[in-house]
């Protein structure tokens, strides 16, 4: 029988015949082929591979270093030292124009201390610090050649620190700001002069003067400012050789000049509360290309402005090795003549030091001597805790000089690690 | 085996007054009514009766496969027409062994695969040489690895005997297992049913049309009109008084 | 091994077509939501993600309708002490004119930890950006695919024409897609290479509450402060109408999936009754059965899901390119395009296809466990009972419609709404057409059996019988095949109406002869045309008017707006209709001081009627609606004021001028004068047609997803219908045996098979007529009224009416070829063959 043929040649290939009922199934494998393919050619169209991440944006950002882009100075963006101008000798200093910027150089800074004291009891005592910084991203020459005024295109950017001593409070507050001249939010120029970051300010009254000038500063965040009129007690004195300074063995200079002695008249304001205050300010302004050299850890510099109506200025750079490096020390009389004073008559000892809460130690006390005018002083801060842990790390505070002559000073204390 | 002993033994499955009927054109027609039966172990019955009276909806009913209308059904001492389905389920599992004339066989398993189901069902392990034995005392040992379809009617109704034979029920139950077989076929298949039913010492219930078959049985029913009829050809003395016992 | 498990999977070995419906229908479906669903969430993400770009951090935003002048920003830094930053915003794309969009973003690259930190915070090298002429950084994500490498020059094309950027650095890491498609800029280069020194778009502000009102004072005239909070959370929503729609497209096609599966899994299970009565024969009680049967439910559809999902995610990748450009043609740019793949997207589409899968297989699983005590249960019963379910099913029919009503008439009720109404009468709807099939074949039958040429249609009788037989395996694949369909008509239609309605709105809008609008490869160049253009123009004895527009977006009870500003003469009066009122009291109210024209999605948006009395932000001056006119251009909603001559000179000129030109001039030579005009490179001279050309283009491009979409569901129904029919004439095949053995040819045993296909499909396709005007209906009252807030036309074109019972009947056609084509198939296979030899007792038997 026909039933009999089939069944026994469906034995004879055994198991493998229940496939045989399988025809349908081409069917629903084409199916599957069908869909598979149509995945591969859709995937096979010519579009970007998709981007396999859902994030939003993160919450923390990683922190911006500005330290990086002053540490290294011109050679942070690809330029040389050399590609700035430098402070040579023999091109003396003229004023006004030289107390407006010069961006032709890397850095460049205008900085007024002052200790004052209410006028008023209970006599509080105040330290207060302005410093507007200026430093190129690059030399002039490399900015772009087509006349512009649109600011945001020079290549300058300005950072301001603002500090004020509260040494009856034990408190030292500080603030800082970045601002590029763009807009017109930050600059230094015109006439009368203005050194201005937001509402930060440094402002000559009077054209072809730098002083009288107004200092006029708020930080909303920190609740500090201050409005100050200073006026010259004392004229201006070129540091170093006419105002060439001498930075390092390499003949590295800035150009710096001081006004070391003006009077400060005016209000402090601490969380709200104006302070009128009165007391001695210190201004400085200093320019140049170079950095610290290779062998250059930092410096200590002091500004002391003595009861007898002289000022004593003082700073050294220490080197890696420990050893102290380039030093200058200048005795201001009361005229205003500058006397220098040779390295060898100081005698410096510091008697203590301070960790910070940021984890540096800074030298905390010093003794100064110079016997041959009879001078034997101790510098004190006012308050330990005067570090300016910003983006740029220092020490700059209010000082008490106790000895041989009475006064107060600032002291700043760079490059401790 | 001694008819003594089978009459002091109880009866396996026990009808008493069993009547059901059927949903037509809106009325109920009676397909069996208040049916009396007693099977006993070891017993071999056969069910006469000519197609539609109702025979397989009585198997149906011993098996838990229907719901009396009305009466009960008693399987092993248990009131087993008012079991849940899953009690009258494991009843099923362990005591009964069903034969169709039609899907006897899972198609999608081996003949070997389709004789271990019910030994899975009841939680024992796979046993070779007793499926072995069965399909060689069957004579389809041969088509042990084959699918149902790869085989012939006489050799799927064999092995669906010993499908049901497997687990060693205490009950067998077959509607016209070889209704759709040749003559010769259903010859063998019959025969073999038998045997093996006696072999077990199962009780087996078989249903049919064919009179031919009624000499091989311990006991004859006839289904006439939904009504059970008594014959009692091949008459073994013990047997009829124990179903006179029963009917009185 | 398990050996039921291993039955079940056997099954499926054997009967593979089955199995690949089956999962074809879960596939299919899974794929469609799952890549809408992605596609959505990305859009979404890359809204939100080019808004982050666009906001970083700040807390508040100004801008103004023109140019800001900087010195607000030292204004507010110096003297307020508000911290502001400068932002210039541009989009950009690199290399040619059709390349990637990227959006440009310049801002104060030194200041990092204030307003701006969302996107400088990764600016490691400030100094380059600033001191580098025309320097930018691109996303890293951008770069590596782009293949732009640090230090490269990358040629770009803005509104001004294309200029070279220098790439000197990257952003975020290589998979960072918060910097996709984003370019940084300083402030100072982005100023001067759009010429927009001492200016700005925005300033970005961060803000204490008590700072805002402060900040609001400060503001000079036509500057406004807004919340960037607020701003993205419209930005994010911007699409949302279309989104969803897209949506309730892809659970259409999900449904018309899950009918499939619905189908095949009954015929699979009703396939095996013989198997699971035996199994409960031999013991296996029903929990149990139940669960095996939910078990193999399952892995179906978790090996479905796995292929839906990847598909899915390949079709995403497509469907985002369509939709982002819909997007970027409708509401806003967003120049990210990214495919983004969330748990949350792959779960949501998983969970569709297993619980889709699991809760299509419950009622067939425990219809055929209850049935399956009793092997020999014959299939007449089966059928009988489908028939009655059919009937049963009838009695929903009122309540469904009710329902819908009810939903309806809610006050208040939404979008959402108006999908769940157009749901429930679409449910209504299939579930009429089993009966409609049943009642049209015997009304068929019934003729041709009192025809007296019966002889020759003794075919078409049986074909017809059979249709109506079989209808307990075939209805649900009728309901599939139908509601594929009516989607099908309801759809074309309303792209039909859409296309009309927006014809005869941009013909009658376009009034004016020629059409001068900047030329830009980039969006929201802020460009204007030459006035000393539109100077000349006027001056040209042909022009009899000019038309203009400037437009800027603006802002009005927190919803963003497009705010128009607009010089109409007469001519371009006559393009306007109004709703509900006469033209000439607009007219009359709009000329007079604080009129203001409001387009019907921006009325609806924010129910305003005519006279109502509505504040703009920036403006000081209450305006009061004149009229509220048909708009199909933005769905967000515009406005229009009246242009003022430009007293401020830096204010932003016209965008798009029309000229009305004098009967009979010529509309060419005046075009070609006004192209050899001094600064008319920029500007693109278009005729009224050329204008109409380009809006329907860009229109066909928006519908081109749901078309996509559209053919998805129509896809799914082919399978559905293949399946349906497959299972009926697979399970046909001892009786296509018996006909052969009765003397039929394979030539009519073809025709037999392909009748009854064509008649189902037939009556699909004339089912789904009516059920795609219902479609359509709801579509175009209920939802695009609802999500767009337009009103448009109806348009019925028989040609697509037509359409949809012949691609019916094509689909069941092509799903008869396969079954035909086994009638060729020589002799009949030996299953077959023995059955054959037995299905005449058997059929007999069973027949008892």
């Amino acid at each position: 029988m026909k039933r009999d043929s089939m069944k026994k040649s469906s034995r004879n290939v055994g198991g493998a015949s229940r496939w045989r009922r399988m025809r349908p199934g081409r069917l629903g494998a084409a199916l599957l082929v069908l869909l598979v393919g149509a995945g591969a050619w859709v995937y096979c169209l010519p579009t970007p591979p998709s981007a396999l991440s859902g994030v939003g944006p993160s919450e923390e950002g990683a922190r911006f270093s500005l330290g990086q882009l002053l540490g290294n100075a011109p050679q942070q963006a690809g330029f040389e030292q050399a590609d700035f101008e430098q402070a040579k000798p023999g091109q003396p200093l003229v004023f006004p124009r030289d107390h407006g910027e010069h961006p032709g150089f890397h850095h460049e800074w205008w900085y007024l201390s002052a200790n004052v004291q209410e006028i008023r009891p209970p006599f509080r005592r105040f330290g207060l610090q302005l410093t507007q910084f200026r430093f190129a991203l690059a030399p002039l020459s490399q900015a772009d050649g087509a006349p512009t005024n649109n600011h945001w295109l020079r290549p300058q950017v300005y950072m301001g620190h603002l500090a004020i001593t509260h040494v009856r409070a034990g408190e030292h507050r500080r603030a800082e700001r970045f601002s590029r001249p763009g807009a017109g939010l930050a600059g230094v120029g015109g006439s009368p002069l203005r050194i201005w970051l937001e509402n930060w300010t440094l402002e000559a009254e009077s054209p072809g003067s730098l002083v009288p000038l107004r200092l006029q500063a708020d930080d909303a965040g920190t609740g500090i400012g201050a409005r100050l009129q200073l006026r010259a007690l004392k004229p201006r004195v070129l540091q170093g050789d006419a105002g060439l300074s001498v930075k390092n063995s390499r003949g590295d200079a800035s150009y710096y000049y001081s006004y070391p002695r003006l009077s400060a008249r005016g209000r402090l304001n601490w969380d709200g509360e104006a302070i009128e205050v009165a007391g001695l300010a210190w201004f400085d302004h200093e320019w140049s290309s170079n950095s610290l050299s290779a062998e250059q850890a930092g410096w200590d510099w002091f500004s002391l402005q003595l009861d007898s109506g002289e000022e004593l200025m003082f700073y050294r750079f220490r080197n890696r090795d420990g050893r102290e490096g380039l030093s200058h020390v200048v005795l201001i009389d009361p005229q205003g003549l500058p006397r220098p004073v040779a390295r060898q008559a100081l005698q410096f000892e510091t008697l203590g030091e301070w960790r910070s809460p940021s984890g540096v130690t800074y030298p905390a006390r010093w003794r100064l001597q110079i016997d041959t005018l009879g001078v034997d002083i101790q510098v004190k801060p006012l308050l330990a805790d005067q570090e300016m842990d910003l983006s740029v790390r220092y020490w700059e505070g209010a000082v008490a000089v106790s000895g041989s002559h009475q006064g107060y000073g600032y002291v700043e204390l760079a490059g401790y690690e | 085996m001694s008819s003594t002993v089978v009459m002091s033994a109880p009866a396996l499955i026990r009808l008493s007054a069993v009547s059901k009927g059927f949903l037509s054109g809106g009325q109920v027609q009676p397909v069996l009514q208040t049916i009396d039966l007693q099977l006993h172990p070891g017993e071999v019955t056969v069910l006469l009766g000519p197609s539609g009276c109702g025979k397989s909806t009585l198997l149906s009913l011993i098996a838990g496969l229907e719901w009396p209308d009305s009466g009960t059904v008693e399987l092993l001492g248990e009131p087993f027409s008012t079991l849940s389905d899953a009690q009258q389920t494991r009843i099923r599992r362990r005591s009964l062994g069903i034969i169709f004339q039609f899907f006897n066989l899972v198609p999608t398993l081996t003949v070997a695969e389709n004789l271990h189901l019910p030994q899975q069902l009841n939680g024992l392990a796979f046993n070779a040489r007793h499926i072995d034995r069965l399909l060689q005392s069957l004579g389809v040992l041969h088509t042990r690895e084959h699918f149902p379809e790869q085989l012939s009617g006489g050799e799927q109704q064999r092995v669906a005997i010993a499908r049901a034979l497997i687990h060693q029920p205490a009950i067998v139950l077959a509607d016209e297992p070889t209704g759709s077989l040749d003559e010769a076929s259903a010859e063998v298949v019959n025969e073999l049913l038998f045997d093996q039913a006696r072999q077990q010492g199962s009780t087996l219930l078989l249903v049919t049309h064919n009179p031919a078959l009624a000499r091989r049985a311990d006991r004859v029913l006839q289904l006439h009109q939904g009504r059970l009829v008594q014959q009692g050809r091949l008459v073994q003395q013990g047997r009829l008084a124990a179903d006179d016992n029963g009917a009185t | 091994m398990n050996l039921i498990l291993l039955a079940f999977v056997r099954h499926y070995l054997r009967h593979p077509w089955m199995l690949g419906t089956l999962l074809c229908g879960v596939v299919l479906g899974v794929t469609v939501v799952t890549a809408v669903e992605l596609t959505n969430h990305s859009v979404r993400a890359n809204l939100a993600q080019a808004n982050a770009q666009l906001l970083g951090r700040s807390t508040h935003r100004i801008l103004a309708d023109k140019p800001i002048d900087e010195a607000l920003l030292r204004q507010l830094r110096t003297d307020a002490g508000i911290e502001a930053e400068p932002v210039l915003q541009r989009y950009l794309r690199v290399g040619a004119a059709d390349g990637p969009l990227f959006q440009l973003i310049a801002a104060d690259s030194l200041r990092p930890s204030r307003a701006g930190q969302g996107r400088s915070e990764v600016v490691s090298d400030p100094a380059s950006l600033i001191t580098t002429p025309n320097s930018v950084l691109i996303g890293a994500i951008s770069a590596r695919r782009l293949g732009i490498e640090r230090g490269a020059s990358l040629s770009v094309q803005r509104g001004e024409g294309e200029v070279v950027l220098q790439v000197i650095g990257v952003l975020g890491a290589d998979d960072d897609r918060r910097f996709s498609q984003l370019l940084i800029m300083d402030i100072g280069w982005a100023q001067r290479l759009f010429g927009q020194a001492g200016q700005l778009d925005a300033l970005d502000l961060v803000l204490q509450p008590a700072q805002v009102d402060r900040v609001r004072a400060l503001l000079p005239a036509g500057h406004y402060l807004v919340d960037s909070q607020a701003m993205r959370a419209s930005g994010e929503g911007i699409a949302d109408a279309l989104l969803f729609n897209l949506s309730a497209l892809s659970l259409l096609a999900l449904l018309v999936g899950l009918l499939l599966v619905y189908n095949t899994l009954t015929f699979s299970l009703l396939q095996r009754q013989p198997l699971f009565g035996q199994l409960r024969c031999l013991g296996v009680t029903a929990g149990q059965l139940y669960r095996y049967i939910m078990l193999e439910l399952l892995l179906l559809s978790v090996v479905g899901c796995l292929g839906g999902l990847w598909v899915g995610v390949l079709l995403a990748d497509q469907l985002l390119v369509l939709v982002t450009r819909t997007v970027n043609d409708l509401y806003a740019v967003s120049p990210l395009q990214s495919l983004v793949l969330t748990p949350k997207s792959l779960l949501l589409g998983c969970l569709a296809g297993v619980g889709g899968v699991i809760l299509a297989g419950l009622l067939p699983a425990r219809r055929v466990v209850q049935g399956a005590a009793h092997p020999s249960r014959l299939r007449i019963t089966q059928e009988w009972h489908a028939r009655q379910r059919l009937r049963h099913a009838l009695w929903w029919v009122p309540g469904l419609v009710l329902s819908a009503w009810l939903i309806l008439v809610w006050p208040g009720s939404g979008l959402e709404a108006g999908f769940a109404a157009l749901t429930l009468l679409l449910l209504a709807g299939l579930l009429v057409v089993p009966g409609l099939l049943r009642l049209f074949v015997s009304g068929a039958a019934g003729f041709l059996a009192g025809s007296k040429r019966r002889g020759r249609t003794g075919l078409l009788l049986m074909a017809l019988r059979e249709c109506s037989r079989g209808l307990s395996r075939t209805a649900i694949a009728v309901q599939a095949l139908t509601l594929a369909m009516a989607a099908t008509v309801g759809i074309a239609l309303l792209i039909g109406s859409f296309r009309l309605t927006l014809t005869d709105w941009l013909q009658q809008r376009l009034s004016a002869d020629i059409y001068l609008t900047v030329r830009s490869v980039v969006p929201d160049a802020p460009q204007a045309l030459p006035t000393t253009l539109l100077q000349a123009a006027a001056a040209q004895p042909e022009v009899q008017a000019i038309s203009t527009a400037r437009r800027r977006e603006a802002q009005m009870a927190g919803h963003r707006f497009m705010l128009l500003s607009r010089a109409l003469p007469a001519a371009a009066r006559q393009g306007y209709r109004f709703i509900g009122a006469d033209a000439a009291a607009v007219w009359a109210r709009f000329d007079q001081p604080g009129g203001i024209l409001v387009s019907e999605p921006l009325a609806r948006r924010l129910g305003l009627q005519r006279a109502d009395v509505l504040r703009i932000d920036g403006f000081a001056d209450p305006f009061q609606v004149a009229g509220i006119y048909y708009d199909y251009g933005y769905e967000q909603g515009r406005a229009i004021v009246p242009a003022v001559p430009p007293s401020d000179p830096e204010a932003t000129g016209p965008r798009r001028a029309g000229l009305y030109l004098h009967d009979g001039a010529s509309v060419v030579a005046l075009i070609d004068w006004l192209n050899r005009q001094p600064g008319a490179e920029n500007v693109r001279v278009v005729d009224a047609e050329g204008l109409l050309a380009r809006s329907l283009a860009i229109f066909e491009r928006t519908f081109l997803v749901t078309e996509v979409l559209r053919v998805l569901a129509l896809l799914v129904a082919f399978v559905a219908m293949l399946s349906a029919l497959l299972s009926v004439q697979m399970e046909r095949q001892p009786e296509m045996a018996l006909y052969r053995a009765l003397g039929f040819s394979a030539w009519e045993r073809t025709r037999l098979l392909l009748y009854q296909g064509v008649i189902l499909g037939g009556v699909c396709g004339l089912a789904a007529i009516p059920m795609g005007l219902l479609l359509a209906w709801g579509l175009i009252d209920l939802i695009q009224l609802r999500a767009f807030g337009w009103t448009l036309f109806y348009r019925i074109d028989p040609l697509q009416l037509v359409q949809a019972p012949f691609l019916a009947m094509l689909t069941a056609f092509l799903a008869t070829l396969y079954p035909a084509w086994r009638q060729w198939q020589g002799v009949p296979r030996r299953g077959s063959g023995r059955l054959s030899v037995s299905s005449a007792s058997a059929a007999a038997a069973k027949k008892r």
